[in-house]
């Protein structure tokens, strides 16, 4: 080090311990719920969060033999699942569409969905709980499934446009010359070349699902529960066991780490790079 | 084009989203608007609605708490979107001079995005845990007195402010260092052939040309926060008092908590006018900037 000091400008090495603060930063509070989902409530207490005591698996035992989290979490995977499959499908139908028509329509269209795709959730949330109340669909699977997809389907078809039109239109015009109809164009020529767009929404309408809070703590949350509204209930007045919850928190985020590092991956190797928000 | 001579089999394409659309942002943003318009607290139960006009936001716009939690959003808003867009430009301005050595850092440094926004408000909530939080640890092991961020209304807001940067600043970064990369380097080769040092370069050549990426940056960022809800609700339940109850958590609180449905619509109806006016600008800047790629 000190034979280099003389490559090293001050403002380099003021930046490279900034660079260093940030990372240690951005890791610790990941770090420390690892760290107390491992450890027991007894040497939490003892020995704090960064020292001692061992490690043990007690923490996720409890959460899934003793407490619900298995079948919230289960509850949450039908409903992201199922969003994912109607929002892609939706989105892509309407993609098709506004990407080959020329109306009036579709100019108004795009700009309601460019801004739907903004709007805070919160302010619909409230509408859609007196809808749904109407309907008789709060507390379901089905009325959780439904605000989702609502939720996700303009940032799906947003994000498949660009994908829809960089298919040529040569390939779409030859099919129709052979005879094709337009759905046969749709599903034979189309669908097959945007596949990756289909794959990045879909993993994108996944997440947005699974890491919904709002829409199940507002419309649903007695008889059907999402883990993270189960998480949330491990806060209690009577204090809490921080143990269990950064356990769970470790299970929630385990398929979001895994599905975002692939989003991450194609995201950045498409027209949106970066505009859009990963989770 | 080719759909031209198969107008009506549009409809099986566009009718999906469109029933979707109607069914489930239109017409609530409809019902919405006429709760916002009716009375409701003297019919409590009763599916009848009394037109009141606009009395639900003479009420609201009466109330001291309505104007602190937007008082409370715009000052959440400006502090983050200030500091993210200072660390983002940083970061992505140093990433670009010096590519680390290990790609493993980058994405370990913009892990936090990742993270759900429920997980990341209960993580916050426990560090700063007045009782056995990391926070109070740590202060317990420099042998300081260890304070309840959570409890105090003046540090509970930039707790949720640090909350907020951590998870936030990697989606700021990730979009100005898109725009970064894409930039051509002629003007930089130029500038250094010509012997300007680095902070000359970034000052006179990158930045000018970053300009409507920082804009969009600034704008998706300021409509993010207008969103957040969860990890303020998780984190801090609005509280102390309402020292954090920023707008989205005031429409939730008055409905939900104080059963003022009506005034809970209005407030819902006013934050949507302005997600709307914002998003809509955002995305005339977008579309209007073309240039900086389809950003």
């Amino acid at each position: 080090m000190t034979g280099n000091t003389s490559r090293f400008s001050p403002w380099e090495l003021l930046f490279k311990l900034g660079f260093l603060t940030l990372l240690i930063f951005q890791i610790a509070p990941i770090f420390i719920i690892i760290q107390t989902s491992l450890k027991t409530s007894r040497s939490l207490l003892e020995f704090g969060v960064f020292s001692g005591g061992g490690w043990t698996l007690v923490n996720y035992y409890k959460i899934f033999m003793e407490q619900t989290l298995g079948s919230d979490l289960f509850h949450s995977w039908v409903i992201a699942t199922a969003t994912m499959f109607l929002a892609v499908s939706s989105g892509a139908l309407m993609a098709f569409a506004l990407t080959r028509s020329h109306s009036r329509l579709k100019k108004n269209l795009v700009a309601t969905l460019l801004i739907s795709r903004l709007l805070p959730p919160v302010a619909l949330v409230l509408p859609l709980f007196m809808v749904f109340r109407t309907l008789n669909l709060h507390d379901s699977l089905l009325g959780l499934i439904l605000a989702h997809t609502a939720l996700n389907f303009p940032m799906v078809t947003w994000m498949l446009m660009p994908f829809m039109d960089a298919v040529p239109k040569a390939l779409e015009e030859a099919a129709a010359l052979e005879g094709s109809t337009i759905k046969e164009i749709f599903f034979h020529v189309t669908l097959p070349l945007v596949r990756s767009g289909l794959v990045i929404s879909a993993l994108f309408s996944f997440l947005m699902s699974w890491n919904d809070f709002l829409f199940a703590l507002v419309l649903a949350g007695s008889k059907v529960k999402t883990a993270p509204l189960t998480l949330n209930g491990y806060i209690t007045g009577f204090g809490t066991e921080w143990g269990p919850l950064c356990a769970g928190a470790c299970v929630l985020l385990l398929p979001v780490f895994a599905l975002s590092f692939k989003l991450h991956k194609h995201m950045t190797h498409t027209p949106q790079a970066g505009a859009v928000k990963g989770v | 084009m080719i759909t031209q001579h198969s107008s009506k089999s549009i409809w099986f394409f566009v009718i999906p989203g469109l029933a979707l659309m109607l069914f489930l942002l239109a017409w609530p943003i409809g019902q919405g608007l006429l709760t916002s318009l009716s009375d409701t607290a003297s019919h409590a139960g009763s599916a009848e609605r009394v037109f009141v006009g606009l009395k639900n936001f003479e009420a609201l716009l009466a109330k001291p708490a309505f104007w602190n939690s937007l008082k409370l959003a715009v000052s959440f808003t400006s502090v983050t979107t200030l500091l993210e867009l200072m660390i983002g430009l940083i970061v992505a301005l140093y990433l670009y001079f010096h590519k680390p050595v290990y790609r493993i850092l980058e994405v370990l440094l913009i892990l936090p995005m990742f993270v759900l926004p429920v997980v990341s408000g209960l993580t916050f909530r426990y560090i700063f845990d007045a009782n056995n939080g990391p926070f109070s640890e740590i202060f317990d092991r420099l042998g300081w007195e260890p304070i309840s961020l959570l409890a105090d209304p003046f540090w509970a807001f930039w707790a949720i402010v640090i909350q907020d940067v951590w998870r936030m600043w990697p989606f700021v970064f990730l979009i100005i260092y898109g725009g970064l990369k894409a930039q051509s380097k002629v003007g930089q080769e130029a500038a250094k052939i010509d012997g300007a040092s680095t902070f000359q370069i970034i000052y006179h050549v990158i930045l000018p040309a970053l300009r409507p990426t920082l804009v969009v940056a600034c704008g998706l960022k300021i409509t993010e926060s207008l969103k957040a809800f969860t990890e303020i609700y998780v984190m801090t339940g609005g509280g102390p008092g309402d020292s954090t109850t920023l707008l989205s958590i005031f429409v939730v609180r008055q409905a939900f908590h104080f059963f003022q449905i009506g005034e809970a619509s209005a407030s819902s109806i006013l934050l949507l006018c302005l997600g709307a006016g914002l998003a809509f600008s955002v995305t005339k800047y977008q579309n209007r900037s073309k240039s900086i790629g389809d950003l």
